[in-house]
C-alpha cells in the first residue's frame, strides 16, 4: 500500500504537463527534498557551445570553459565531472536569462545567474593560481548550435 | 493478493542480486567519496565554487540541509569520512547492512545538497537507491524478527526494482514528447555539444546510425519495465544497457550517471562471474 502510495506520488510529481501540473502542487510536501527526481535525460537536447574567456591582471586571455572540457575529455575519471558540470549548468542557466546580443554588462548582482557563475569562475581561479587576482576580465561567449547564432557578454569585475 | 502475500511473507527473495547490489553501491560509494575528498577544497572550503544560499524548510525537512546550512567548512569532511567507512563496511561485511545504509542515505544526501550544481541525475538515482536499500537485509538471518526482516526485505527489493522501471519509462516517455528525438537527430545534435562529446564526434552529420541510435534509446527506454522481467531475454537486454551507460560515461562525459545506472542493473540480475572465467 505504501509503496503504491509512494510511486502515485512520485508519478504525479514527475508528470510532464505542458500547463502547470496541479497535482506536483498537492504532493510537494510528501516528495521534497528526500524523494525528488527528475528523469527527462537530454530531452530537451542541449542546443549551446560556450567559452568564458578570462583575463587576471596582466595575464593572457585564457578560454577557462575550453580548458577545463579539454582534460575532463582527455580522462572522464581524472575527477573533473563535477567542476564541468557546475560550470555547464550555470552557464546555461545563465545564457536562458539574458539576452542574445553581443554587449558589456554590469557587474552587479540583478541576475542570480550571473552570481552564481561569477562564484565559479572567481573561485576556481583561486584554485587554480593559488591568489585572488585584482583585476578580472570576463567574456561569456554563447553558441546556439541550432541556429548558428553566436553572442558574447563582456564583465569587468570589481573586486 | 495471496501471491503478493506469499511474496512478502515467504523468504527473503533475491539474496543473491541484493547482497551484490549493496555491495556495488558500496564500492561506487568508496569511488565518490574519494573523488569527492580529491576535489575537498573545490568544493567544500570557504572558497568553493558552489553558490550558498541558506535553506528554510519545515523542521522535518531540515534533515538532509544540516550540511548545507552549516558554515563549517570540517562537518563536510566528517561527512564525507563517515560515508567512505560506511560504504567500506557495506563492501566488506553484510552485518549491520540497515544502519549503514541508513548512515549512507543520510549523510550523501546532506552531501549531495552541498554541492547541488554539480549533480547529475545519476545522483538522484543514487539517493533514492540508498533509501530503498535500508530495507533490504544483508545478511538474511532467521530469529525472532525474521518475519518482520523478510517483509522489510521483499518490499526494499520491489520498491528498487520500481524505482529503476519508472526512471527508463519516464525518460522513454519525455522523448517521445520532443521533436528532436522524433525526428532522430537527438543523438548528432548532442555530438555538436562540446561538453557532452569528444572532439571526433563534434562534426558527426544526422544519418542512418545516428538515427538508428536515437530510435534503439528510445526504444530501450519504453521497454526496459517490460522486458527486464521476461528471464531468458534479461540479460542480454541489460547487456545493451551496460554499452550505452559505458558509451554515457566515457563519450559523454558523465561517468558518474553512467556507473550508477549499471550498479542499479544489478537488482534484476547478478552474473555468475565464474562461468564467464
Amino acid at each position: 500500500m505504501y509503496l503504491a502510495a509512494h510511486f502515485t506520488a512520485i508519478f504525479l510529481y514527475t508528470l510532464p504537463t505542458t500547463s502547470e501540473n496541479k497535482f506536483k502542487y498537492l504532493v510537494f510536501p510528501y516528495v521534497y527534498p528526500y524523494f525528488h527526481q527528475d528523469w527527462r535525460m537530454f530531452a530537451p537536447i542541449p542546443k549551446q557551445n560556450f567559452n568564458v574567456f578570462v583575463k587576471c591582471d596582466n595575464e593572457e586571455w585564457e578560454d577557462l570553459f575550453y580548458t577545463i572540457n579539454s582534460v575532463h575529455q582527455k580522462n572522464r575519471l581524472a575527477g573533473n565531472e563535477a567542476l564541468l558540470l557546475a560550470l555547464s549548468n550555470s552557464l546555461r542557466y545563465y545564457a536562458s536569462s539574458v539576452e542574445e546580443k553581443t554587449k558589456t554588462e554590469t557587474d552587479d548582482q540583478s541576475n542570480v545567474n550571473y552570481v552564481v557563475l561569477r562564484k565559479i569562475i572567481t573561485n576556481y581561479l583561486i584554485h587554480k593560481n593559488g591568489t585572488a587576482a585584482k583585476h578580472v576580465q570576463i567574456i561569456i561567449g554563447i553558441k546556439d548550435v541550432e541556429r548558428n547564432i553566436r553572442h558574447y557578454h563582456y564583465y569587468k569585475l570589481h573586486n | 493478493m495471496s501471491t503478493l502475500i506469499r511474496y512478502l511473507f515467504e523468504d527473503f527473495r533475491n539474496k543473491e542480486e541484493a547482497r551484490f547490489l549493496q555491495r556495488l553501491l558500496g564500492m561506487f560509494l568508496v569511488y565518490k567519496c574519494l573523488y569527492l575528498l580529491l576535489n575537498y577544497s573545490l568544493l567544500f572550503s570557504e572558497s568553493s565554487i558552489i553558490y550558498q544560499n541558506d535553506v528554510h524548510l519545515s523542521w522535518w525537512r531540515q534533515a538532509v540541509f544540516v550540511l548545507f546550512n552549516s558554515e563549517s567548512t570540517a562537518l563536510a569532511f566528517i561527512f564525507l569520512i563517515i560515508a567512505l567507512f560506511s560504504a567500506i563496511a557495506v563492501v566488506l561485511t553484510p552485518r549491520y547492512s540497515r544502519l549503514l545504509f541508513f548512515i549512507l542515505w543520510f549523510t550523501i544526501n546532506n552531501i549531495n545538497n552541498k554541492i547541488f550544481s554539480t549533480l547529475s541525475g545519476g545522483d538522484h538515482l543514487l539517493q533514492h537507491f540508498l533509501f530503498f536499500s535500508i530495507f533490504l537485509s544483508g545478511n538474511f538471518g532467521e530469529n525472532q524478527f525474521s518475519e518482520v526482516s523478510k517483509v522489510l526485505h521483499n518490499t526494499g527489493l520491489i520498491a528498487l526494482k520500481i524505482q529503476l522501471c519508472f526512471v527508463y519509462a519516464f525518460a522513454g516517455y519525455t522523448k517521445l514528447l520532443d521533436p528532436d528525438w522524433m525526428n532522430g537527430t537527438a543523438i548528432s545534435d548532442v555530438f555538436m555539444i562540446n561538453d557532452f562529446s569528444l572532439p571526433a564526434y563534434y562534426n558527426i552529420q544526422p544519418g542512418l546510425l545516428t538515427s538508428f541510435l536515437n530510435y534503439t534509446v528510445i526504444a530501450y527506454q519504453l521497454l526496459f519495465s517490460v522486458v527486464v522481467w521476461i528471464k531468458p531475454l534479461k540479460k542480454w537486454f541489460l547487456l545493451i544497457g551496460v554499452i550505452q551507460h559505458l558509451f554515457i560515461a566515457f563519450v559523454l562525459g558523465l561517468p558518474s550517471f553512467g556507473f550508477i545506472m549499471i550498479v542499479a542493473y544489478a537488482i534484476f540480475h547478478k552474473p555468475n562471474f565464474k562461468n564467464y572465467v
